[in-house]
């Protein structure tokens, strides 16, 4: 529940020490919260309905001011939805439906009790798991980013605060010069999480002394990966974390201007992002003179046309300036010529959110966790044919195996792994055999399935790698701007003869052609869309020729001749 | 339809100088008969003949066509204009069959200036055809209001008919056989309706839009297009700004331009803005749009066709 | 103008072997054309800022020992740069752009020019009905030197077409056409007549006049 009364801005960091206390102090440990997860998954099961149903139960039972209620951004575990969690204990329910709610407030709320039934049961053993850490799902994860949503009203900044939020940008204004935030940055060596990998901090550096008056810092909420579902729900649930490491990014860079650039079709996130700049700008976090460090900031918020392309980073800078989202080729690095040919620093929602915690932590607490070249945690959208489906936040350098076994549940109706697809229709596949591959940038991208935006797609014995390829190019012959010719040609003619292959007209030298094409197109297109559209079906051919050769022979069969 | 008695069909020949026009001579010198109902006129080369040619003479309402030529490969000029003239007549028949009229009122036959006696034969076997089929339009059942309305469709689509002929629908070997496998196959079907037949119908669409209001039901009935076609070619023709919309008052898109404080690269949020209160967006607004941030219209109709977010005309359900 | 053409070269970079001089802010196009080596290209137009959609220039760019493929006519030179302009990448890119191309436009003279060059097939792809090449002269030309934006590109991906704003080009186009000429193909006069066919008075009917 927010604070009605509208407090004065504030203008130190010991000011924003002493509201911390106060809120904290105002807050009892052991008063009951009952958090129900409001994220895309949840919601499409009509968890709204059971929030309706709570307040309604809480008005009903008197209990307003003695039982907080919060919806939440996603817990992760979509698979198991509607979710709610109840604090202090942690207590986790699935699958909740409104008419569960009375029994929920009742027994659990009002007398600790925990309802059987409502439990998380493991598939195969039954066995229970009544607090969120103890279910399979969550043990193996490492929480970083997501652990503090079931805490966080992500439309209240007090629950924010009251997590420890904005420590960190108290702490760079008033403790570091922006080069030391920036150095801070270089030795977390964080790696941008949209799907490039690029050192943040370099990036941030080449921004910082490239000449030109006006810099600018974006986020990049555009996420259009196919079964990427993470960043929207990070930015959904705890929007002050992205907020706050944006101002510090704009503080380390030497910008004055932030952008947000977002997708139209999102109503929630908006309305939470727009709502967390309106209370970061009341709270003084935004705007002239932030804890008065004498540095400005402003955050603009941009909404997309819909299209897949807006999210290259040079399409999405043309959109900020109002043209058509059409990418430039960067041999002029974005970082030295953007927004209006400014230095402009694009960064993705997850690599922003990790900023405050480089800062408050320490780089050197958060080179613990990782690989060598790839540091801190990663969300993943764990989608396909999977029991646990969901957003998960491990650690880089887990294997692939464990994600999908120990956390994922592994594959549904008893069936064999047959491959595992990173990054969308951008990324790649690699096999059941090579699941021992550690979570990392290099390795991943070494076996030809780069880690992308975190999508992972798992696909058992029954799924066509074929389709599955023609599906990714499918969508992205909608997706593409039709600028260049090897895109746009060649996804058109890659389509082809997949569809052709698929509809049992496949003939011999398609794969040669195939080959040819994605080739050329991976080669001289303009963008990274076109450059990478023909790498799903570059690394299915790597691994699964044989099931490429079958269609075209199951095209040239008899019976199939006949059935035509 | 049975033609009534006494009709007299009235056919327009097109006669090359070098062939045709000298055996139609000799045939006439020779006095061999044939059906008067005929008129030439002399034409240097087959070639010459343009489909807006034979387009106006079914529209003045006469009831065929005949070009005449010099033999395949024997054209008197080197660029073989004979072939070109075989292409023409394959896409006007096409064009006729399109439009509901027998494509056998169009014939081009080759003759040479000793062939007097084929010329002959050949009038006395056309006529009869052409007095069979009856006259233009109520032949094959279409009244005349329908028929004109189609005609009048071709002959403003002919320029650029004959444009994607020289590009698109040529044939690169000059055979009898390549021609006619060509025009043939299901490879010019496809390309004849991706190019031509489309245009066509929104030629019609946007002819009938004069007529009558913007509903899809209507222009279904008329046009005898399914009504997911007629949505796909309105949708075309909003994008293409060749179709009239109904007209936004322009006070609410004043107070959202304003609301962004005029601002150019709000271009994006305004539209939206703009979408979801009105659920589409009118021509006259994005002209609003281009003239008070100051941006080139090609450049507002580049963003709002980029992808299927934004409709430029009332979909079905928000009418 | 005396000044201008004074430009002192800065540096030396290497063209197929061959030393070319020049300055900052060029890109390798340029250079290459200062010293008469032959880049093709289908987009460039020496007066339009370069788009680089054709990327029938591409070329390898060779700097410290890494070699990439990059468009010519946008990629900036830098000291010691190594260009190769034809290799067995470069030319297979090339012959494989052609061929996409010419399954739109297999009659356009400057296609057929390079593909002879290249050995490209004018069959290799199944004929699209579409015969623009999407090569944007003419919407560049008409927004940076006429600054009249009569045409425009519109749709995405493989849907994308031009198409002149009707009442821009009714008032516009007719005394100029000066993109007409810039046009590979024909489609720009299709276009055109296109949007002249619509926009032709809705009272003017053929058959009715016949009467």
């Amino acid at each position: 529940m927010s604070n009605k009364k509208i407090l004065p801005k504030i203008n130190s960091a010991s000011e924003l020490d002493q509201l911390r206390k106060r809120i904290l102090s105002k807050k009892d440990p052991d008063k009951p919260s009952i958090a129900i997860c409001a994220g895309m998954g949840c919601l499409s099961h009509d968890s709204d309905r059971i929030i309706k149903a709570f307040e309604e139960e809480i008005g009903k039972k008197k209990l307003k001011g003695k039982v907080d209620l919060r919806a939440t951004g996603c817990h992760g575990f979509c698979e198991k939805g509607p979710l709610v969690v109840i604090h202090p204990e942690e207590i986790c329910y699935v699958e909740v439906m409104p008419e569960d709610v009375p029994e929920i407030v009742s027994q659990t709320v009002l007398k600790n009790n925990v309802i059987d039934r409502l439990v998380y049961a493991d598939p195969d053993t039954g066995e229970q798991a009544v607090h969120q850490s103890e279910i399979p799902f969550y043990k193996d994860q490492m929480r970083h980013l997501m652990g503090s949503i079931t805490k966080i009203d992500p439309r209240s900044i007090e629950d924010y605060l009251a997590a420890g939020g904005y420590s960190a940008l108290s702490k760079s204004l008033s403790e570091m010069c922006p080069e030391e935030v920036l150095e801070e940055i270089k030795k977390a060596t964080l790696r941008g999480r949209g799907g490039g990998g690029f050192p943040a901090g370099r990036k941030w550096e080449t921004a910082r002394i490239a000449p030109g008056k006006d810099k600018y810092v974006i986020v990049n909420a555009h996420e259009g990966e196919l079964g990427a579902f993470m960043d929207r729900a990070l930015f959904t649930g705890n929007p002050h974390s992205v907020l706050e490491g944006l101002i510090i990014g704009g503080y380390a860079v030497g910008s004055k201007q932030g952008f947000i650039y977002t997708r139209h079709d999102a109503p929630r996130l908006k309305k939470n992002i727009d709502t967390a700049i309106a209370q970061a700008e009341e709270f003084g976090f935004l705007g002239k003179d932030i804890l008065g460090s004498g540095f400005s900031f402003h955050v603009e918020v941009h909404l997309d046309i819909g299209i897949f392309v807006s999210g290259e980073s040079s399409a999405l800078m043309r959109a900020i300036e109002g043209n058509p989202p059409e990418p430039r080729p960067k041999y002029i690095r974005t970082s030295v010529k953007g927004i209006w040919d400014s230095p402009s620093v694009l960064n993705n929602v997850e690599t922003w959110a990790n900023v405050p915690l480089i800062i408050d932590k320490g780089s050197e607490w958060y080179t613990q966790v990782g690989t060598e070249n790839s540091k801190g945690t990663k969300l993943v959208s764990l989608s396909g044919n999977i029991v646990n489906t969901g957003v998960a936040e491990v650690p880089f350098g887990t294997k692939v195996k464990e994600i999908i076994y120990s956390i994922g549940g592994g594959i549904p109706k008893g069936k064999k792994l047959k491959a595992v697809h990173f990054g969308g229709p951008m990324g790649g596949s690699i096999p059941a055999g090579l699941i021992d591959t550690p979570l990392d940038f290099d390795e991943l991208a070494k076996l030809g399935a780069p880690i992308g935006a975190g999508s992972i797609l798992v696909l058992d014995e029954d799924a066509s790698m074929v389709d599955v390829t023609r599906y990714f190019l499918d969508f992205l012959s909608n997706e593409s701007c039709g600028k260049c010719v090897p895109c746009r040609e060649g996804i058109r003619q890659m389509l082809k003869i997949l569809n052709n292959m698929i509809d049992g007209k496949g003939r011999e030298g398609d794969i040669a052609l195939l080959e040819e094409i994605a080739e050329v197109t991976g080669a001289a297109s303009l963008c990274a869309l076109g450059k990478t559209a023909a790498d799903p079906l570059k690394s299915t051919l790597h691994y699964f020729r044989d099931e490429y050769e079958a269609k075209i022979a199951e095209g040239k069969s008899p019976v199939a001749k006949r059935e035509r | 339809m049975a033609s009534g008695p006494g009709f007299e069909p009235r056919i327009l020949g097109f006669l090359c100088n070098w062939c045709c026009y000298a055996g139609a001579d000799l045939a006439g010198v020779s006095r061999f008969q044939y059906p008067p109902n005929i008129r030439v006129i002399r034409v240097m080369c087959s070639g010459r003949v343009d489909p807006a040619h034979i387009f106006r003479a079914f529209v003045t309402g006469l009831d065929a066509v005949f070009i005449g030529g010099c033999h395949l490969n024997d054209c008197h000029y080197v660029t073989h204009g004979n072939y070109d003239a075989l292409a023409m007549v394959y896409i006007c028949k096409k064009l006729l069959a399109h439009i509901g009229l027998d494509p056998e009122r169009l014939r081009i036959e080759w003759v040479s200036a000793g062939e007097g006696i084929r010329f002959a034969s050949i009038m006395n076997e056309f006529v009869p055809a052409i007095e069979k089929l009856g006259p233009l339009g109520k032949g094959e059942g279409l009244d005349e209001q329908e028929l004109n309305f189609k005609l009048d469709a071709v002959s403003k689509l002919i320029p650029y008919i004959k444009l994607v002929q020289s590009e698109s629908l040529r044939v690169s070997v000059r055979s009898e056989d390549a021609y006619n496998e060509f025009f043939t196959s299901k490879d010019f079907d496809r390309l004849f309706k991706e190019s031509i037949a489309d245009k066509l119908a929104e030629i019609q669409i946007t002819s009938l839009q004069k007529e009558v209001s913007l509903s899809t039901e209507k222009i279904t009935k008329i046009s005898g297009l399914s009504p997911p076609e007629v949505q796909r070619h309105l949708e075309l023709l909003a994008r293409d700004r060749n179709v009239r919309t109904e007209a936004l008052d322009t006070e609410s898109v004043d107070h959202i331009l304003d609301k962004y404080k005029g601002k150019k690269n709000s271009l994006v949020q305004v539209l939206l803005e703009i979408q979801q209160e009105n659920r589409w967006l009118p021509q006259n607004v994005l002209d609003r749009i281009s003239e008070k941030l100051d941006v080139p219209l090609s450049q507002i109709m580049q963003i709002v066709t980029f992808h299927d977010t934004f409709c430029l005309i009332p979909k079905e359900g928000n009418e | 103008m005396m000044g201008k053409e004074k430009k002192t070269h800065d540096f030396i970079i290497q063209i197929d072997g061959k030393d070319v001089k020049a300055t900052e802010g060029m890109t390798v196009l340029e250079a290459a054309r200062s010293a008469d080596i032959f880049i093709p290209t289908i987009c460039y137009h020496e007066k339009l800022k370069p788009y680089g959609l054709c990327r029938i220039c591409t070329v390898e760019a060779e700097f410290r020992g890494w070699t990439k493929l990059v468009a010519a006519c946008l990629y900036p030179v830098e000291k010691d740069l190594i260009v190769r302009t034809r290799s067995e990448k470069v030319d297979k890119i090339r012959k494989l752009i052609l061929e996409f191309l010419l399954a739109h436009a297999p009659n356009s003279p400057q296609l057929l020019d390079l593909a002879e060059e290249y050995g490209a097939g004018k069959d290799r792809f199944e004929k699209e009905s579409s015969f623009c090449i999407l090569c944007g002269l003419c919407v560049r030309y008409c927004a940076e030197i006429k600054q009249k934006n009569a045409v425009g590109f519109v749709d995405c991906g493989a849907r994308r077409e031009i198409r002149f704003i009707p009442e821009i080009a009714a008032t516009e186009c007719i005394n100029c056409k000066e993109c007409f000429e810039l046009c590979p193909t024909s489609y720009l006069q299709a276009a055109f007549v296109l949007t002249e066919a619509f926009s032709h008075p809705q009272d003017s009917s053929p058959t009715e006049s016949m009467k």
